[in-house]
Formats: structure tokens, sequence, C-alpha cells
């Protein structure tokens, strides 16, 4: 953004109502190489609230906050901008009433023709709502990963976790940090993994996978993998995946079997009625 | 370098020792022997190891304890690593040290019990087991 050439191709007239045109939302003013406030324009007064009078002469710092102005923010981005010719980035500032907004500004330097330093121009805009838009997106992002790995415990020990969706690095981390909170609140000693809605398992899931149940497994909690889908099995021998170690169920009935099979426990029918399934389960117990 | 030895308390068959400090190569080398020593005065078929009070770990502990475990098992001692915290679990699995062959339990109560079976499945055959087999055992070889 040179002003100087800019000033060379346009006449005085249009140059001037280019920035009047301009002033309407975006804040522009001139300062000093000191930092001190030369001009003001219409955007500028509506932004911060203060009138011209109020803020020439004085340091640009005076919209900054306590804590940037500490960390002699100003000087950074000055020093930032005399590097590169510019500096772009943003930060809260302070209204005249005292509250804040989140303002996005370039900062450019300006020469002249001989090349010293004249000063600097700042362009900002009150990017408050978009600021805010923002943290929205990503706190949802973040609700969103936690509302879809629930850790349910089956059982007095038993904890199942159903995941549902792609097991991207973020999920597996709310996952294993789910799991390992869940068995040191109730002292679970099996832990089965609902894979059936995750759509695809390649080498990089299967480590995550893998990190999580490792993790269990040093806090005392064996893993069980289930709802491993006949393509995700295909996929996974395929890639070579070694699961030696790790025991795999086709559904989270046949898992849960297991992990009361670790816990020694067996379910009896009430009535002493046997039907297909129960019986069957009390009866391979006595058969082992 | 100090002298310092972490005390080994023995409950029957069973040792205890609890880590509270951290560990550096003497104090290790100390534990390893103390601990030889000990299983072998006292005869005892089981070690639980207490991490519950680290916080962090560094790769040195997670080799320390992998290294005592085999030291005790040729001396025909099972290791039960205990109250490893979620941060540590985490850590030592970033790291890669996940101690395969390691016995490991949420805590004390559970160690001692996952030793009690582990010992009756293996030792004296007076243990009732009802048909199936002792699976927590099996699992974590």
């Amino acid at each position: 953004m040179d002003n100087l050439s800019v000033a060379e191709t346009l006449d005085e007239e249009r140059y001037k109502s280019l920035f009047e045109a301009m002033s309407e939302d975006l804040s522009i003013y001139f300062l000093n190489p000191k930092g001190m406030i030369e001009s003001w324009n219409k955007a500028a007064q509506k932004f911060k609230q203060y009138k011209a009078h109020e803020v020439i002469g004085k340091h640009v710092s005076m919209f900054y906050t306590e804590e940037d102005k500490k960390r002699n923010a100003v000087e950074q981005e000055f020093d930032e901008a005399l590097k590169h010719g510019r500096y772009e980035g943003g930060g809260w500032r302070l209204r005249k009433d005292g509250t804040r907004f989140w303002e996005e500004e370039i900062i450019s330097v300006l020469r002249n023709k001989e090349g010293e330093l004249m000063g600097f121009v700042k362009v900002c805009r009150d990017a408050t709502e978009k600021k805010k838009q923002d943290e929205l997106i990503a706190q949802q992002k973040l609700d969103l990963i936690e509302l879809s790995t629930p850790v349910m415990q089956l059982w007095e020990g038993i904890l199942a976790l159903p995941i549902i969706g792609t097991l991207d690095s973020a999920r597996s981390a709310v996952v294993m940090d789910n799991l390992l909170l869940a068995i040191t609140k109730t002292g679970a000693s099996v832990a089965i993994l609902d894979i059936s809605g995750v759509p695809m398992v390649d080498t990089t899931v299967a480590q995550y996978l893998m990190k999580t149940m490792q993790a269990a497994k040093l806090m005392g909690a064996d893993c069980i993998i289930s709802g491993i889908r006949p393509e995700i099995a295909q996929t996974m021998v395929h890639l070579g995946i070694d699961l030696a170690e790790v025991k795999t169920k086709s559904s989270m009935s046949r898992a849960l079997s297991e992990a009361l099979e670790t816990m020694q426990l067996t379910i009896v029918s009430k009535n002493g009625k046997h039907n297909g399934d129960s019986k069957h389960d009390v009866t391979r117990k006595q058969e082992e | 370098m100090s002298t310092d030895h972490i005390p080994i308390l023995q409950m029957g068959e069973l040792l205890l020792v609890t880590i509270q400090v951290e560990m550096h190569d003497q104090l290790a080398k100390t534990l390893q022997e103390d601990l030889t020593a000990k299983i072998a005065s006292s005869g005892a078929r089981g070690v639980l190891l207490d991490i519950s009070s680290l916080d962090i770990v560094d790769s040195f502990l997670g080799r320390m304890l992998s290294t005592i475990a085999s030291i005790n098992k040729v001396m025909d001692a099972e290791t039960v690593v205990v109250g490893m915290r979620a941060p540590v679990a985490v850590t030592l699995v970033e790291m890669g040290l996940s101690l395969p062959g390691v016995l490991t339990a949420l805590n004390v109560e559970k160690g001692m019990e996952m030793l009690r079976h582990h010992l009756n499945n293996s030792g004296e055959e007076n243990h009732v087991t009802t048909g199936s087999s002792r699976k927590p055992a099996k699992c974590h070889n």
C-alpha cells in the first residue's frame, strides 16, 4: 500500500473522495514515527467513540488494553511493519467508554521519496461480530466432538464407548481423555470401544485406537473393540494392521459377553427357564 | 549421590513398593537391588509397584518399570504396576512405551486381587475356579 504512488495516479479531488468513501467503514489514521496520532476519520470516531481533538497528538497505545500495553504490543507491531513494510493483525481495543471490541488492522509504513520514515498509516475495523462467530464455531466444534463420544457404564466395571464419526486426531484425543477419566472415576476393568459408527479405518485410525487401548491398559483396563463391519475387517487385514493383541468382536452383545467373562460374571435367568441364549451362556461356562 | 533406599513393605507373599520421588539412575539401581534381595529372602511371589503419587514420568521411568518387572519375573515373582494416573499413561503411550508384558491395575486393591488370582492360577491347585480360566491374568500377558 504505497500512498505516494496512488497519489500520483489520481488527482486530488478523486483521491479525497476515495478516502471519504473508505472512511465510512474503515478507520484510517496517520501516525508519526513515534506513534502519535496525526489524523482521524469518520469510522475511527464511530468505532472508538473519540472525537478528533481528543486523540490527535496522543499516542496510539491509548486504545490498547493494559495487557497489550504491558507486553509492548504497539512497538512489536511497528517493528513488524518496519521489517516487512506492513503489519496485519488484530487485538482487543478499548473504546472511549471503556468497553472492548476486537479490531482487525493493517499498519503500513510511509516513506518519502528519499526513503526516510514519515510515519505509519493504520487501517482498521471493528471485527467483534466475526470474532464472536469464529469463537462460537470453534466451541461448537469442540461440543460436537464431546457429544459424539459418550462413555457409558454398562455394568459395574464395564464401560462402553460408541464412537460415531471419523476418528481424526482431535476426536481420538477426546476419546482417550474421556475413557481414562471414566476409568479413574469408575475403576472399570473392561472398556468396549464400538466402532460401528466409524466410517473408515486406515492405518492412522488404527494407530489412534491402539494408543487409546494401550493407555487404558496401563491404567488396568482391558479394551475390546466391537462393531467391526466386514469392510473394515478386510481393509485392516489388507493394510497389514496387526491386531494380534487386541480383542475384537463383531457386535456389542458379543463384546459384552466377553467382558462379563473377563469379570468372571455370568447372567442367569430368574425363573430357571432357559431361553436360547442364556441357556447357551450358562452351559458354556459349565463346559469350560 | 545419596544412598537413599525406597522402602519395601512385605504383606504375606506380596511386596509393596511406593514410588513417591523422582527416580534417578542410582535410586533405580538401588531399588532393583533391594527388591531382588527382598524377593530372595522373603520368597515373595508378587510385587506391587505403586506409582499413584507420580504426576509426570519420563522415558527413564517407563524403562525402569519394564526392567524391574523382567528382573522380578526371573526371580519367579510377578509384578503389577498400580495407580498410573491418566496423564502419565498418555505420556508413556505417546513416547511409545506401552510396557508390553507388564501387568497393570488401577489401584493397590485391584493389584493385590490380580496377583492373588495369578498366583493361585499358577501355584497351588486348592483354590476353586468356576470352570473358566482366569482371564485377567491371561489378557495382560
